[in-house]
């Protein structure tokens, strides 16, 4: 069974960039537009190998979710982060909460593909 | 002092070699002067033994004739005679004893017949008792301070009448042996003394020594000295001498391997010293070596001891640091693969007018980050030059358009002054990405290479953030390049539009009317014309930004078919149409035109066709634009338009959804096109001139789009348009 990455990001160009950067290794991607549902979609697939989760988001943005996600016991799974140059603070506070690495953005397809790989292995 | 891996006290060799000496010399001293005095003391006791036998015999001899014949003083007389001797203490000269059934109980066996005692000195022999059994040989009785000897008296028959009885005192004897042990004790310890001195002294020149110098010179040795202090020479060819001899020549092939070791150090410094790149090697921690090139001190400044990673990306930049440093530590996590979490970490820096170039090596031992080299160059020098190689280009690029085409430069110089200072204001303005769309496309086509990537990255960042506006510092930077540009240009652009060009077949065509003798109206609508632009020129623009977006895209060029019906225009009125058109024509050529192998899978023979036209159609003025690409997938733009929230239900709300901002069939934006802006921008500036844009497309046939305008727009405008 192929294993699950939710991609949660408010842009879906953003989406539509990550989904062709690692699709082709046969995750099952699931999309989320903001944390809000990012939460829902790891509440029905706990099976989660690892969320990709971008920081500025409308409704709950990133930090938001990790936090909810870590106190309703869902941190375990890994979650990388998508950041700009300009947002140190909030890789910090990301870290605190538990995130597990982080890629400023705009992103290398392949370093992607790579960190994905490696972080979802992680998880099993 | 407590050495080598053990944690015991340190007792020195030395004395664990003394004690024992000691206790073994001590031992054999005691057990020789024991042995010394026993033999001295059998010595002595048994010659006195021999001869107190002897005198005891000669004594019964002597006194054997006064007892056969009973005579008492005889008897006694002998007897005083032997007492005479000092060292006999008691004589007792006893009858024989009857046997027991020749006497009556009463009786005892044997009367005493004469006898001397020396005063006090001991008492009766037998203990005033009588002897009990007439022996025919002699008995000794012997302990520490007497001997008894007891000796028959014979008759001349050889039967027993007496015995005689005499104790001698061995107080000569004692006081002798007493001297000779304190002698033998003396000797004893001197002896032991002596001996126990020369082996410790044999010891501690052989053995101690020599160990006590090779600790001192190992030591010396690890600690980073040489040898050498210590003399380490063997005395002897033995186990130590060896020892010795061994640990001199290791100590020289340390100390000679620690010179080279120096040598190489100084050299790998030499080069440290002299290269133009700065070589850093972090710890995993981020604590920086002390090893490092020494121009880092004079691009940085000193550093701190134990500086990290995140002081010398402080000192370059410090808004950098604190991303650098959670690179770092995302680095040494390991959460990330190498390659990937090495990526993060900042790559280029700028300080003041300089840039810095970062670069790094993660140093793995096994699975563990054991070093990360970080290489830090000065790029100032290269940046400049790429600069300058840039700005060249671009002041090449915008000549040749000035020179090519002055009036259409002109007019996008005008276009393009107005988008930036718009854009540079700090009020929210809802047109704020279609602009940078705008002047990114038109920058582009006109070869200012480095005005379209920051409208580029501009665009991106309004984009992450949905923001209204731009920040100060990007208003700052976009001005500044505009006014860069500019100020380089001014000359050139000085009067940019208050002049009128003429082409050789415009001259001719005039000069030929005035020789044919014209009508006066005729000549006057000629000459007025002239001051408008011809459609031709803006139709070449445009086969331009087609051939350009396609070599950029890496697409076939089209065969582009220009009509444009000798039409002119006045350049006030149509320049923000003109300016917003290249969108149409970067879709036409991005999205429209197929790739040589998308041709050949649709059975299109050779390349794409493009025709651009102007024409009159009745009272209208129709700019054109027609391909035969792919087409527009209608089906795509009404999921777009479905996500978008925008009506989708007929083909007129389709057309209007595909030139609705933010409404892209491109999955990915690139730097050409993809953001669904650029149409949007199209449909503003047509509608602005109440102008229609009609549009035909057909899925794998191609794409026409007409945009019409009123007769008006063809006369100059009274006011400026907005």
């Amino acid at each position: 069974m192929s294993k699950k990455v939710i991609i949660v990001d408010d842009s879906r160009t953003a989406r539509l960039q990550i989904i062709n950067a690692i699709s082709v290794d046969g995750y099952e991607l699931i999309e989320a537009v903001d944390g809000k549902e990012g939460l829902e979609k790891l509440r029905a697939h706990p099976d989660t190998a690892l969320v990709v989760l971008d920081l500025n988001m409308p409704r709950m943005n990133g930090l938001e979710m990790l936090s909810t996600a870590k106190s309703l016991g869902q941190g375990g799974v890994p979650f990388l982060l998508l950041t700009t140059e300009a947002q140190p603070e909030l890789v910090q506070q990301a870290r605190a909460l538990g995130a597990k690495a982080w890629i400023v953005k705009p992103f290398i397809p392949d370093q992607l593909r790579a960190a994905v790989a490696k972080l979802s292995g992680a998880a099993r | 002092m407590p050495t080598g891996p053990s944690r015991k006290p340190y007792v020195s060799l030395g004395f664990k070699l003394t004690i024992p000496l000691v206790l073994v010399v001590a031992a054999a001293a005691i057990g020789a002067y024991l042995g010394l005095v026993r033999m001295a003391r059998s010595n002595l006791f048994d010659s006195k033994v021999a001869a107190a036998t002897m005198v005891t015999k000669l004594f019964a001899a002597s006194v054997s004739p006064a007892v056969v014949f009973d005579d008492d003083t005889a008897m006694q007389r002998s007897v005083d005679d032997l007492a005479r001797n000092e060292e006999v203490a008691d004589v007792e000269v006893w009858a024989a004893p009857k046997p027991d059934a020749a006497r009556s109980p009463a009786e005892p066996a044997a009367p005493q017949l004469a006898g001397f005692h020396r005063g006090g000195a001991s008492g009766p022999l037998a203990g005033g008792t009588h002897v009990e059994r007439a022996e025919r040989t002699e008995r000794i009785e012997r302990d520490d301070t007497k001997v008894d000897v007891i000796e028959p008296i014979l008759d001349p028959q050889g039967g027993v009448v007496a015995v005689a009885r005499v104790r001698f005192t061995l107080e000569r004897e004692r006081a002798a042996l007493a001297r000779l042990a304190r002698q033998s004790l003396f000797v004893s310890i001197a002896v032991a003394t002596a001996f126990a001195l020369a082996m410790l002294l044999m010891l501690a020149r052989v053995v101690v020594m020599p160990l006590a110098r090779l600790e001192r010179a190992a030591r010396s040795l690890a600690g980073g000295g040489s040898a050498g202090s210590e003399r380490t020479v063997a005395l002897f060819d033995d186990e130590v001498g060896r020892l010795t001899t061994t640990f001199a020549s290791m100590a020289e092939a340390v100390v000679d391997r620690e010179r080279r070791l120096a040598d190489r150090n100084g050299e790998l410094k030499l080069i440290l010293d002299n290269v133009s790149q700065g070589f850093l090697m972090a710890l995993p921690d981020g604590t920086l070596r002390e090893e490092r090139s020494a121009i880092v001190g004079a691009w940085l400044g000193a550093l701190p001891t134990r500086a990290t990673f995140g002081d010398v990306i402080g000192r370059l930049d410090p808004n950098a640091r604190a991303l650098a440093e959670l690179g770092f530590l995302q680095l040494v996590d390991g959460a990330l693969p190498l390659d990937v979490a090495v990526g993060q970490l900042p790559r280029s820096i700028r300080r003041d007018e300089r840039h810095f170039e970062l670069a790094y090596h993660p140093v793995v031992r096994g699975e563990e980050l054991e070093r990360v080299v970080i290489v830090l160059s000065d790029v100032t020098a290269e940046v400049e030059r790429r600069r300058v190689e840039e700005d060249q280009r671009e002041f090449a690029a915008l000549v040749t358009h000035l020179v090519h085409d002055r009036r259409g430069f002109l007019e996008f110089w005008r276009e393009s002054t107005a988008l930036v200072a718009s854009l540079a204001c700090p009020t929210a303005d809802a047109s704020l990405r279609r602009d940078l769309h705008t002047l990114k496309g038109n920058a582009r086509f006109f070869g200012m290479s480095r005005l379209s990537a920051l409208c580029h990255a501009l665009e991106s960042a309004v984009a992450e953030a949905e923001r209204p506006t731009l920040r100060a510092p990007e208003r700052e930077r976009l001005q500044a390049e505009w006014t860069a540009t500019g100020d380089r240009l001014a000359t050139l652009t000085e009067d940019g539009t208050a002049f009128v060009e003429l082409t050789e077949a415009d001259h001719a065509r005039l000069t030929a009317a005035i020789v044919e003798h014209a009508p006066y109206d005729a000549l006057a609508q000629l000459v007025a014309g002239y001051r408008f632009e011809p459609t031709r020129r803006s139709l070449e623009r445009a086969r331009q930004i087609v051939e350009a977006t396609c070599r950029k895209l890496g697409k076939p060029l089209p065969i582009v078919h220009v009509r444009d019906d000798g039409l002119r225009l006045p350049p006030g009125r149509w320049s923000a149409f003109w300016s917003t058109f290249s969108h149409v024509l970067v879709n036409a050529a991005d999205h429209g035109l197929e790739t040589e192998s998308e041709r050949v899978d649709a059975a299109k023979p050779g390349p794409g066709n493009l025709w651009l036209t102007t024409s009159l159609e009745a009272d209208e003025l129709v700019v054109s634009v027609r391909d035969d690409g792919r087409g527009i997938d209608w089906e795509r733009v009404r999921a777009k338009a479905t996500e978008r929230g925008v009506a989708h239900e007929t083909q007129e709300q389709l057309e209007a959804a595909l030139l609705a901002e933010g409404v892209s069939t491109k999955s990915a934006v690139a730097d050409v096109s993809g953001r669904g802006v650029g149409l949007a921008a199209v449909a503003e500036a047509v509608a602005a001139m109440h102008g229609r844009i009609e549009l035909e497309s057909a899925y794998g046939v191609g794409t026409t789009w007409r945009f019409r305008f009123p007769s008006e727009t063809l006369l100059e405008a009274h006011a400026p348009v907005s």
